[in-house]
């Protein structure tokens, strides 16, 4: 899957260190999301859309 | 505060401290078995130091389950990752060795296998960890 999340934690101003303590991850799982490295499962992709507010299908998609 | 509820950034912190704990106990009960067997000590006492480093061995298996309760879902997934080919690693390299013992070279004690598996889950997580950079 592909993701927005660089684009929407940046919009929020937070690091990738603020992201993961308010998703309750590591800084590396966050860093590997982003780089699509991992996808994540269904209960912190709806933690992550409710952290920024969005769908799901706004944070991630298809490749 | 329970395995399950420590903040996932404090999971490798505490990891290190139980294990190192744990592996402490291990070698200190592996010298005192090793002292004992030598010394001029009763029978039950020399038996007690003999199957006294089973303790520590259980202990290690629970520091790593605690590890992977307090962990994320990524660092779960490649913890069991690494475990499943560093087992396959170990497995091999001990068969090996079994076979090896057979065409001439030293005889070692099964509890090689124990430090084996733990020397091919750290390089295994090592060059995983490069590899990832």
């Amino acid at each position: 899957m592909k993701n927005t999340l660089p684009e929407l934690r940046a919009r929020q101003g937070l690091t990738q260190a603020d992201l993961a303590d308010a998703l309750n991850v590591s800084r590396q799982t966050v860093n590997a999301l982003e780089t699509g490295r991992y996808d994540p499962s269904l209960p912190l992709a709806f933690a992550i859309a409710k952290l920024f507010k969005c769908r799901i299908e706004d944070v991630f998609s298809p490749r | 505060m329970s395995a399950a509820t420590t903040p996932v950034k404090y999971a490798g912190q505490s990891y290190l401290i139980e294990f190192i704990v744990a592996t402490a106990l291990y070698v200190g009960a592996i010298v005192l078995r090793n002292h004992a067997a030598h010394a001029n000590l009763s029978p039950n006492v020399v038996l007690a130091t003999k199957i006294l480093p089973i303790l520590p061995i259980w202990l290690m298996l629970a520091v790593v389950w605690r590890y992977y309760l307090r962990i994320d879902e990524f660092a779960r997934k490649r913890l069991l990752e690494t475990l499943a080919i560093a087992f396959g690693i170990a497995s091999c390299a001990i068969t090996s060795y079994a076979l090896l013992m057979d065409a001439g070279l030293p005889q070692l004690a099964i509890t090689w296998a124990w430090p084996t598996l733990a020397v091919s889950w750290g390089l295994t997580a090592g060059i995983r960890n490069i590899a990832n950079r």
